[in-house]
């Protein structure tokens, strides 16, 4: 009974934190941490919580262009198709690939379990050459010379942000870094825009995006092996420069497989490699410790919370034409002023000069005509030095 | 008839790139400076303080090892850890010290990762 109840609860939570910018699946699964909840219970309320934030967390992103920071990159092409009447097929695209992703992802787990520490093994010893060499291509996918000066200075920038924030005594600090870069930012800049969403149309879709969700699971599986480069978006960055696609629904697709096979071999990499890849496994983990006994339990919960999520996410897209009639304005302020009041709770004085700083990052990239995926910098430069 | 006017305020995007810019740079400055002064601190204070703070603690060297000391004040006692400090090889059993260095966690377990040592 307790089992159904924090499986219930996790999913309720997933969904709150996905729909709500700027609060992270970690951030609610180190809330649970310090509540008294048996350490079985916990398990199963967080791996929920990320089953419903891996689908909720694309609402905010499709309808309202603010991101959560594992799918960052889904924001202009999401954004896009709902500006074009297309948002409940971004939204279906984004359902079936996350659930497609997290099914193909499970019944891989055993294969990762034995890939990941022999990968793992070539890579570890050459991590810094491997994350210079992918930022190097990261900058480089701007093309043309002047946005890769701008991106290396907002790539730069970050890092030094990054470099920063770790060396404080900031509690939380990547809550209000990340929380600055891409939801106020995110939500400054939608204030200079009067755009109303036009009346959505149907959610129907052609499956020709599937390839793209094979390709997502792989490079789901391989973001995991990488320190900094984890965040799923940077995987995808990469992952457009090789396959280049017009479509936004593919791009969506791509994005959103790479996401949920990033949440599901952080398992495998916890188990193999012993690295957490994915924040809220480090704290159940930490709670108590996972072994491979407890993964189909976990997996299992994983599964059932993504599938009800995709289901309710289904359902209420239906009413996605209800946000035309919405002061958007209002919405934005409001998660604007709850963003600064919880900085200020959990991150206190410093949190807040570092929240304002990210948010002044978070604008460059967009005002400079880059991908803000740039601004990953903030965790990439940081673990570069560390493996040096 | 009335007319009612209405202001618009042209905002240049580069004029808001280029304040954003120096507003993050003075911010990431004054993170790095923040994070590089030290504050004058008791052991009971280390104890309890945010991983990462840095301090400077007073006190009396205790239980030395190869790799670590104790550093307390009365009753309390915090670990510090060596490193590759000359300086930690001076302290003996006793001798009065002032640490410069920053606060850890390892397993829930407080510990000073000492950066400089003045024996007294």
């Amino acid at each position: 009974m307790i089992a159904i109840i924090a499986v219930a609860f996790g999913l309720l939570l997933g969904i709150f934190s996905g729909l709500l910018p700027g609060i992270h699946s970690n951030t609610v699964a180190s809330v649970l941490a310090t509540l008294p909840i048996p350490p079985e219970a916990l398990s199963l309320a967080v791996v929920a919580v990320v089953g419903a934030h891996l689908l909720f967390q694309f609402l905010p992103s499709i309808f309202l262009s603010i991101p959560d920071d594992t799918v960052v990159a889904s924001v202009l092409p999401g954004h896009r198709l709902a500006l074009s009447g297309r948002g409940r097929e971004a939204v279906t695209v984004c359902a079936f690939s996350t659930l497609a992703a997290v099914c193909a992802s499970v019944l891989l787990i055993p294969v990762s379990l034995v890939v990941l520490p022999a990968a793992y093994a070539i890579i570890e010893p050459q991590m810094a050459l491997v994350l210079i060499a992918a930022s190097l291509f990261l900058l480089y996918s701007e093309r043309e010379w002047k946005k890769i000066a701008i991106a290396a200075f907002v790539f730069l920038l970050s890092g030094a942000l990054g470099i920063a924030t770790l060396r404080g005594a900031i509690n939380d600090p990547l809550f209000p870094a990340f929380s600055g870069l891409f939801a106020a930012s995110g939500i400054l800049l939608s204030f200079t825009s009067r755009t109303r969403l036009p009346a959505q149309k149907s959610e129907r879709t052609e499956l020709d995006f599937l390839p793209y969700v094979a390709a997502g699971v792989l490079l789901g599986m391989l973001s995991d092996l990488l320190p900094g480069l984890a965040a799923p978006a940077q995987i995808a960055v990469f992952a457009s420069a090789i396959f280049a696609t017009d479509d936004a629904r593919k791009f969506l697709a791509l994005v959103s497989s790479i996401a949920a096979s990033h949440a599901v071999f952080a398992f495998s990499s916890l188990l193999s490699i012993g690295k957490a890849r994915e924040g809220a496994l480090a704290i159940i983990n930490e709670v108590k410790p996972i072994g491979a006994g407890d993964l189909p339990v976990l997996l299992g919960v994983l599964l059932l919370s993504a599938g009800i999520s995709a289901f309710l996410l289904m359902r209420l897209s239906r009413h996605a034409s209800l946000l035309s009639s919405f002061d958007t304005r209002a919405l934005n302020m409001g998660v604007l002023a709850y963003l600064v009041c919880a900085v200020a709770i959990i991150s206190g004085g410093e949190g807040m000069l570092l929240f304002a700083t990210a948010t002044a990052v978070g604008l460059l990239p967009p005002l400079l005509g880059v991908r803000r995926t740039h601004v990953m910098g903030l965790i990439i430069v940081p673990s570069i030095l560390l493996s040096l | 008839m009335r007319f009612k006017t209405v202001y618009i305020m042209e905002i240049d995007e580069r004029k808001i790139a280029l304040a954003a810019a120096v507003f993050a740079v003075a911010g990431i400055a004054l993170l790095f400076f923040l994070s590089e002064t030290p504050r004058e601190s008791s052991v009971a204070e280390a104890l309890v303080a945010q991983e990462n703070s840095y301090l400077s603690i007073t006190g009396v060297a205790q239980n030395i090892t190869a790799d670590k000391f104790y550093v307390c004040q009365h009753e309390l006692c915090i670990s510090m850890k060596k490193g590759e400090l000359v300086s930690a090889q001076l302290v003996a059993d006793g001798s009065e010290l002032r640490v410069l260095g920053r606060v850890k966690e390892y397993k829930g377990s407080r510990y000073f990762e000492a950066e400089r040592i003045e024996v007294k």
